[in-house]
């Protein structure tokens, strides 16, 4: 039946079928070469972190006692005064959300960043000396390897007090063992190659071998781990907050908000649903740009991956 | 073999000591030891009961002797005792940790009786709409909050649906009470091992012997439980102690939000009522939890796959 259909199609109706099908072709295309969506939400987040005073419709912590648990604005009893409703203090949880953003990327940027120039210098030294040197910092990784992260971290919460920079620290402290490895592993290909080679019997400086030979060589893995690394660290500040080890209270935390609003869960689930959407979104993003790159950068990966 | 084993060990050894130094070097940076080990009540001590206090504990020596003390005393099994109620450290993780146990295995067991075949299954039939699944369920997995995932679980099942209980309530235990802990410590770890397992298969399937099988006319069936599987589970296997070790103390989240009585939640009041020899104990007994199942782990991959064999 179908084929006595298609026969039956007049040639221009096949034709324009044909076309349509090539445009929505190139889209599908489009969309599975690049990643569209995580590259939207990824841009909206950092617009919303920094343009937080302009674009958040309201004091994220300015409460509003009457108007407390009010249910976002297409419920029957919402009004667009809170969009996405407010909390059990009456802060509109839009605007916390978005001043939110601001935590998450500025903890796991500073910290990815120190942890990255740590991890980068270590991999760079255990992978160009080898012997003595690699096996000390190899140790070192299996160490850290072997402690309990979440507990570390809350026992030195405990022990400092909590703060915006005792977490950057703390989430330092995890993100630079996972460049050692993957920089150490590639300075192992790029330094026997011949250019490097021939750079060192020109009689180049170490420094000049690294500068410009090393780091360059390296750097797309460190761009890989770097993005993968970011998703991670949201996650773990999140986690943190969420179990009270974070910065504290007012500051709009993801995490924390979550937290607060667990109690109020069959009154105004929006308090904690909408922050954790957030969380859930962004770290999924990151992680699929990640894949992406590493995709982009390996193309022998990726079918494998 | 033998001399890989002692070497191992060796290593074994050093991280055991490395990572308990660094935490014990963190307590004393972070303020003066005695305020630690003095109990909440013990504000209105004078200085000569602190002084008493801190020579009893052996905060007047050296920093490396008190480490040597203390590492010296959890050798013999004395971790001290639990500011809060004084009891002996090693009873309060002695009590809470088969609560924990339970929860790690039902998680454990969801994450490889789920994880590998939806790898498997992925991979064999990859760029299907199977594959497409599989790869959501690995994003999905690693990406979601899992503290949230549990909130949102226990809106719908609970507060919304009623069909499923929100926490441990000791009266009318179930094997309900197990359902959502069980996801939520499971799901990220699965959503680990899928990928791993899918990469893993993904890898053998493009090797030389398995083209070669597929030239010789070998049916597809027999290509992928015969050839394929067997070497690509290889490593998922080995890892799984220590995906066992990594949920053991990856227990902490779910504990906290179903009130499960287990370490992770005793952990979570010790780190509120700053019972820091509890802390203390806990961190030690995760190190070497986690130490041993890698050893574990690494013993088992060369029985498991006779061409690796340690010199």
């Amino acid at each position: 039946m179908n084929s006595a259909q298609q026969e039956t199609l007049p040639a221009d109706r096949i034709l324009e079928d044909n076309q349509t099908r090539a445009w929505w072709g190139a889209v599908y295309t489009f969309f599975r070469r690049w990643p569209v969506f995580p590259a939207f939400v990824l841009v909206t987040l950092v617009f919303c972190a920094v343009f937080a005073y302009q674009i958040a419709p309201y004091d994220p912590d300015v409460q509003s006692l009457r108007d407390r648990n009010e249910p976002p604005a297409w419920f029957s009893d919402g009004s667009t005064k809170y969009l996405l409703g407010s909390d059990h203090v009456g802060r509109d949880i839009l605007s916390r959300v978005i001043h939110g953003s601001r935590i998450s990327l500025a903890v796991a940027g500073v910290s990815l960043v120190s942890g990255l120039v740590v991890g980068v210098v270590l991999g760079l030294l255990a992978g160009w000396y080898g012997g003595k040197t690699d096996e000390i910092i190899t140790r070192l990784v299996d160490i850290w390897h072997a402690l309990p992260f979440l507990l570390v971290a809350l026992v030195v919460v405990s022990l400092f007090g909590g703060s915006l920079i005792v977490l950057m620290v703390v989430l330092a402290m995890v993100s630079w063992v996972g460049f050692v490895r993957t920089v150490r592993a590639e300075v192992f290909v790029v330094k026997n190659q011949d250019y490097v080679m021939v750079s060192k019997i020109c009689g180049a400086s170490t420094y000049h071998i690294f500068i410009r030979h090393l780091i360059p060589g390296v750097m797309h893995a460190i761009l890989v781990v770097a993005t993968l690394a970011v998703g991670g660290l949201i996650l773990t500040e999140a986690t943190l907050s969420f179990l009270g080890a974070g910065i504290p209270a007012p500051t709009p935390s993801w995490g924390l908000m979550v937290s607060e609003g667990r109690d109020y869960l069959t009154d105004a689930w929006w308090s904690s649903f909408w922050p954790g959407l957030a969380i859930f979104l962004t770290v999924m993003s990151l992680n699929f740009i990640g894949d992406w790159l590493r995709d982009y950068f390996d193309p022998k990966l990726r079918q494998l991956v | 073999m033998k001399a890989f084993l002692l070497r191992r060990l060796a290593f074994s050894l050093v991280s055991l000591v490395g990572a308990t130094f660094i935490v014990f070097s963190l307590s004393r940076v972070a303020s003066d030891p005695i305020l630690l080990y003095a109990s909440p009540e013990g504000y209105g001590k004078t200085p000569e009961q602190l002084d008493a206090i801190k020579k009893k504990l052996g905060l007047d020596k050296p920093f490396f002797v008190q480490y040597i003390l203390w590492a010296g005393n959890a050798l013999k099994g004395d971790l001290g005792r639990s500011l809060v109620g004084e009891r002996p450290v090693k009873t309060v993780i002695g009590e809470k940790f088969g609560n924990t146990v339970q929860l790690a295995v039902t998680g454990w067991l969801l994450a490889t009786l789920v994880g590998v075949p939806i790898g498997v299954i992925s991979a064999i039939k990859r760029g299907t709409i199977w594959d497409y699944i599989g790869r959501f369920v690995a994003l999905f997995g690693l990406a979601v909050p899992n503290f949230w995932f549990a909130i949102v679980g226990v809106l719908i099942f609970s507060v919304w649906f009623e069909v499923l209980p929100s926490g441990f309530k000791g009266e009318g235990f179930s094997i309900k009470h197990f359902v959502m802990p069980t996801i939520v410590v499971g799901t990220s770890s699965m959503a680990g091992y899928l990928r791993m397992t899918r990469s893993s298969v993904l890898e053998v399937m493009d090797s030389e012997f398995v083209k070669l099988a597929r030239a010789k006319g070998v049916s597809n069936r027999f290509v992928v439980w015969k050839h394929v599987l067997r070497n690509a589970l290889i490593q998922p296997i080995t890892i799984s102690t220590l995906l066992l070790a990594g949920l053991l103390n990856g227990t902490l989240v779910a504990e906290a939000v179903f009130a499960w009585p287990g370490l992770g939640r005793a952990m979570l009041e010790a780190v509120r009522a700053n019972d820091f020899p509890v802390m203390m104990g806990g961190v030690l007994f995760f190190v070497i939890i986690y130490i041993v199942f890698s050893l574990i782990a690494d013993l088992l991959y060369a029985v498991v796959d006779p061409r690796i064999r340690y010199s």
